[in-house]
């Protein structure tokens, strides 16, 4: 029994396990009984659900910029982020703006939650 | 029944931002996570802030863990690091009001002699353990507390078996004095010298 290793029972060579035993109950006794209290789970929650929304926000600011120009650039103007860009136009797109019209035009998860 | 998942499938929705999934990971490794780093810096504060960063290292870099292995030795190897940088931190500000505090802890049940033998053991331990260098402190936390190997400690702190073998030896030595020492306080010269 931890506890009850006293000072009396240690000799001046201390055999190895003796020493071995006083030394997890320390350890033991400095982390008795600890647990994690919930807040740290809620701290992490909330510090990644704040990164993702800026994240998201920097995803939507670089898709209105990227669409605008590509809008310009195939010259229809007042162009709808919703309106899916003609198949016959898509191999006038830069291929990295490309990339990012079209991951946008299949999942859409900005548009949708933005009701645009 | 819940369904248990593997670490690795786990970690792959992570990488997708998958809170959930790094819920369940905090679960199962908050305790590992948090005993570690309560032994290491015997301050429960820093054991929760060092819980905290460590899982959102699992979140940050999901995409460098290998999911074809248990997490655990990734986060042991996190957890020291982040009470590395705890303890280089605190170094300036140690003080001595843990210890006070800790004297006044009393078991209670006991007698009263061995109550005070024990908490001066007690006490001198956890000053010892808190004397060791980093490196000897997270071998000896790794070794006794949370059971690993020697081996399993070089492949996870990424070290070499042998320097894991000197840590211990120096570090146990350190506790033997630090016991010795006790005993010599407890135990007056004058004790021996009745002829």
């Amino acid at each position: 029994m931890w506890h009850m290793i006293s000072r009396r029972k240690i000799s001046e060579e201390y055999p190895t396990d003796e020493l071995d035993s006083l030394i997890r109950w320390a350890l033991r006794e400095r982390v008795a009984g600890a647990t994690p209290p919930p807040r740290v789970w809620r701290r992490i929650n909330e510090r990644l659900k704040s990164r993702i929304a800026v994240n998201e926000l920097g995803l939507w600011e670089r898709f209105c910029v990227t669409y605008r120009s590509v809008a310009d650039r195939l010259g229809r103007g007042n162009i709808s982020y919703t309106q899916s860009i003609p198949l016959s136009v898509w191999d006038r797109v830069e291929r990295q703006n490309l990339l990012f019209v079209l991951a946008y035009q299949c999942g859409m998860p900005m548009l949708a939650a933005k009701g645009v | 029944m819940t369904e248990q998942h593997s670490d690795g499938g786990l970690v792959i929705r992570v990488r997708e931002g998958d809170l959930e999934a790094l819920s369940e990971l905090y679960e199962r490794y908050k305790g590992q996570v948090y005993r570690t780093a309560l032994a290491v810096t015997h301050n429960r504060r820093d054991a929760e802030d060092i819980l905290q960063d460590a899982f959102l290292r699992v979140y940050t870099y999901a995409d460098r863990i290998d999911e074809t292995v248990p997490l655990g030795p990734w986060l042991y190897r996190v957890t020291v690091n982040l009470a590395y940088s705890w303890s280089s931190r605190a170094r300036r500000w140690f003080s001595i009001f843990p210890s006070k505090l800790e004297r006044l802890v009393s078991p209670g049940s006991w007698h009263p002699e061995r109550v005070a033998e024990s908490q001066e053991l007690r006490q001198d331990l956890q000053q010892a353990i808190d004397g060791l260098s980093h490196g000897q402190r997270v071998v000896v936390v790794l070794h006794y507390l949370e059971g690993l190997s020697l081996k399993e400690i070089a492949r996870t702190l990424d070290i070499p078996e042998g320097t894991v073998k000197s840590r211990l030896y120096y570090a146990r030595d350190r506790m033997r004095k630090a016991i010795q020492e006790q005993e010599r306080r407890l135990v007056p010269d004058v004790a021996y010298d009745f002829t």
